[in-house]
């Protein structure tokens, strides 16, 4: 296989794989946060900071791994 | 734009904007390049800039980066005069616009550390947080000046290389997890004495009898919490800055072709991309002060039976 397919088959993967796993782990929280504001609403200003920082923490990975794949796609 | 005089290609621009300033020393004897093609032959070792890429690689590891450096430093020193200044203006009853800021800010980091920090007594923590979190948040707020505002100018001045944002260089959040670290260790045997943190690394999860496999489990713990904090903030901000740099890219190589189009369609682009990135920009500088705070209550941990 060519050098330059490899590269966008790789970073085409990087960037799906990045995706799903961001939204899987936003979507969880999110859906979680609502059902607690459901369930409890005056706790919602103790739930917000926490949400923030798991939603921090999530998104850390694939925008790691996004940075990556731009970085396969045109630097290395 | 920068696009016609070094550099050639969209990936020339890209390699370009993502080298930082490297201050070091060049080995006797390199084959040094001149900017109008002579070739000159170093008698002895040479502390300098380096030029390109060949020679950031010929510098190893004992080479400063001195536009990270410079760009934190400067943040930092914007930090103290603010904060410095609002503290010894202070007044209660006709407080300023700056005053009422901090305030809100040290208000903010004051609840955050009353919430989390519930192990023991320091009062170290809350200014550290503080600092960390004011400072990070500087730093990475150079994320959002256009990628070619500062740089450029530089180029034109003759810096070679410039990398305005100090928090997309992993030697910088290296040092801060590592800073991070020691703190930890530091208020770890501080607390529980050496022989209780000798303690709580081997005698854990498992109980005395599986010694090994506790110590090993507990060191790759403690090895993971400055290596996830450093790389995190990186990644995070390198990959913002990466996306900054192929949307300029792609206004600056499209200008010259398809005309004004395409700038106005970067622009917005980049500015669509910086208001998303804000919220990146806290979010990062608001989980390194977290988890800091959240692994030195985990520092003041006392020792528990099992």
């Amino acid at each position: 296989m060519e050098v330059e397919a490899a590269k966008f088959i790789g970073a085409g993967i990087m960037f799906g794989l990045a995706a799903i796993g961001a939204g899987v782990g936003a979507g969880v929280l999110s859906s979680k946060l609502i059902e607690s504001i459901a369930r409890q609403p005056e706790l919602e200003d103790q739930l917000r900071p926490t949400y923030f920082l798991g939603i921090g923490l999530v998104d850390a990975v694939p925008m790691i791994s996004v940075g990556l794949a731009f970085y396969v796609l045109f630097v290395a | 734009m920068a696009s016609e005089k070094t550099e050639s290609t969209f990936q020339d621009y890209l390699q370009h904007h993502l080298q930082n300033l490297v201050y070091g020393k060049l080995p006797a004897g390199y084959e040094r390049e001149n900017k109008d093609g002579t070739v000159e032959v170093l008698t002895n070792d040479t502390w300098t800039f380096a030029y390109n890429k060949s020679e950031v690689a010929e510098m190893g590891f004992w080479a400063f980066h001195v536009d990270t450096l410079f760009f934190s430093l400067l943040l930092g020193g914007i930090f103290l005069f603010f904060f410095t200044r609002a503290a010894k203006n202070f007044s209660l009853y006709k407080p300023t616009k700056l005053q009422t800021f901090i305030e809100m800010l040290v208000d903010f980091v004051n609840g955050v550390v009353k919430g989390t920090f519930k192990t023991g007594k320091n009062t170290l923590i809350a200014p550290m947080a503080l600092t960390i979190f004011v400072w990070v948040l500087l730093m990475n707020l150079m994320d959002l000046v256009p990628v070619d505002l500062i740089p450029y100018p530089a180029e034109l001045l003759g810096v070679p290389y410039l990398k305005v944002v100090p928090t997309t260089d992993l030697n910088l959040t290296a040092a801060l997890a590592l800073s991070v670290f020691c703190l930890y260790l530091f208020f770890s045997i501080r607390e529980k004495g050496f022989i209780g943190f000798i303690k709580s690394i081997t005698l854990h999860p498992f109980g005395p009898w599986m010694l090994p496999a506790n110590l090993f489990v507990e060191v790759i713990d403690m090895l993971a919490k400055p290596l996830s904090l450093a790389l995190r903030l990186y990644g995070n901000l390198y990959a913002g800055e990466m996306i900054f740099l192929l949307i300029a890219g792609m206004v600056a190589w499209q200008l010259s072709v398809t005309g004004i189009v395409f700038g106005v369609f970067g622009t917005m682009l980049s500015l669509i991309w910086a208001i998303f990135h804000i919220l990146i920009v806290v979010l990062q500088a608001f989980i390194f002060m977290m988890l800091t705070v959240v692994y030195m209550n985990m520092a003041h941990e006392k020792f528990e039976q099992h």
